[in-house]
């Protein structure tokens, strides 16, 4: 009779805790994925340096190209503003430059640097850059020069 | 006397049992006629969707006035992400919170609660609310406002130009439970 009672107890604790379990709520969780890729700056440079290229003032020259796209011809996704930084490596040459709206520097120096020029991001645009190129000794000589080009993100046009 | 007693035991659990019964018709409603159950409807929608992780383009949410870029997420660039909390096909009360899960962002891209741009939105910030049966608009609108500021100092320029052409990304997380009586008492 005791085993009974004892059997009798152990099953409704069961089914207690059986309903138990039935005991839930409504639950449910979701994410929200945000993300894209960044836009970017591009700019690039290309030198044309013949080596015999002469300006109509006589110095020799080299020219510059400078675009709003990267080396593949991709375009920058922002408006930018860049300049441009020249120097010699061996303490030979001294520069000066004009731009195509005739603007540039005086006087030849060992280091310009150039105005900074603008370029938008909605199509291609180039800049030329003429840079004159002079000795002290007016002889044949080998100039070593860097072009440095810095661009920045700024406001569209 | 025995039998007596084992009986008393029997009875006092059966009287357990029967008052735990109730509390099991929460959610159902039992029709006597036809011996079946009603399940009450839950249906919990986030920006319109049941699915439980859904996407959004950081770049469809740049303000078009902005002078940087209309298209493209860069420095100066900011926005508003909708988040529409919906339980208008539910059929019991919830309570929901909206937490910060996971970036992958600019140091200088923040997102806010608010359009003055002052309650940053982070890992320490909870959004939480309810949406009751009794409400008669059961659709919950949020904005989350981010920036990524325009910055010309040194480090911020290095920062930024880390940050060209790279993969941004932030995870929203939106819990909701069904609210039940031992959440309102």
């Amino acid at each position: 009779m005791k085993k009974k009672v004892i059997i009798l107890s152990l099953t409704i604790v069961l089914i207690i805790s059986l309903t138990i379990n039935t005991y839930s709520r409504y639950a449910s969780s979701g994410n929200v994925h945000i993300n894209d890729i960044t836009g970017n700056v591009k700019c690039s440079l290309e030198i044309t340096n013949t080596g015999n290229d002469f300006s109509s003032n006589g110095y020799a020259q080299f020219r510059i190209k400078v675009k709003n796209t990267d080396e593949k011809g991709n375009l920058s996704k922002t408006p930018l503003s860049y300049y441009l930084v020249i120097s010699n490596t061996n303490n030979l040459g001294k520069f000066k430059y004009i731009d195509s709206l005739g603007n540039g520097n005086i006087d030849f120096l060992e280091r310009i640097t150039t105005k900074t020029y603008t370029f938008r991001s909605d199509h291609l645009e180039v800049e030329q850059i003429n840079v004159e190129v002079k000795t002290d000794a007016f002889v044949s000589e080998q100039v070593d020069f860097n072009v440095d080009l810095y661009c920045n993100q700024i406001v569209g046009k | 006397m025995k039998y007596r007693r084992y009986t008393l035991v029997v009875l006092v659990l059966l009287v357990v049992l029967s008052i735990s019964i109730p509390s099991l018709a929460r959610y159902m409603n039992e029709s006597k006629n036809k011996a079946n159950i009603d399940i009450a409807k839950w249906n919990f929608k986030i920006n319109d969707s049941t699915i439980t992780s859904s996407t959004i383009s950081l770049a469809s949410t740049i303000d078009t006035n902005n002078k940087y870029s209309t298209k493209y997420v860069v420095p100066g660039t900011n926005g508003v992400i909708p988040i529409e909390i919906d339980a208008d096909d539910s059929e019991v009360s919830l309570s929901y919170k909206i937490s910060f899960n996971l970036s992958q962002l600019p140091d200088n891209l923040h997102i806010y609660t608010d359009s003055n741009k002052t309650l940053l939105f982070d890992s320490s910030n909870i959004v939480e609310d309810t949406i009751l049966i009794t409400d008669t608009n059961k659709k919950n609108n949020y904005n989350l406002y981010w920036e990524w500021e325009y910055k010309t100092d040194e480090t911020s320029n290095k920062n930024d130009s880390l940050w060209q052409d790279k993969n941004i990304e932030l995870i929203i997380n939106i819990e909701a439970k069904q609210i039940v009586r031992d959440d309102i008492s």
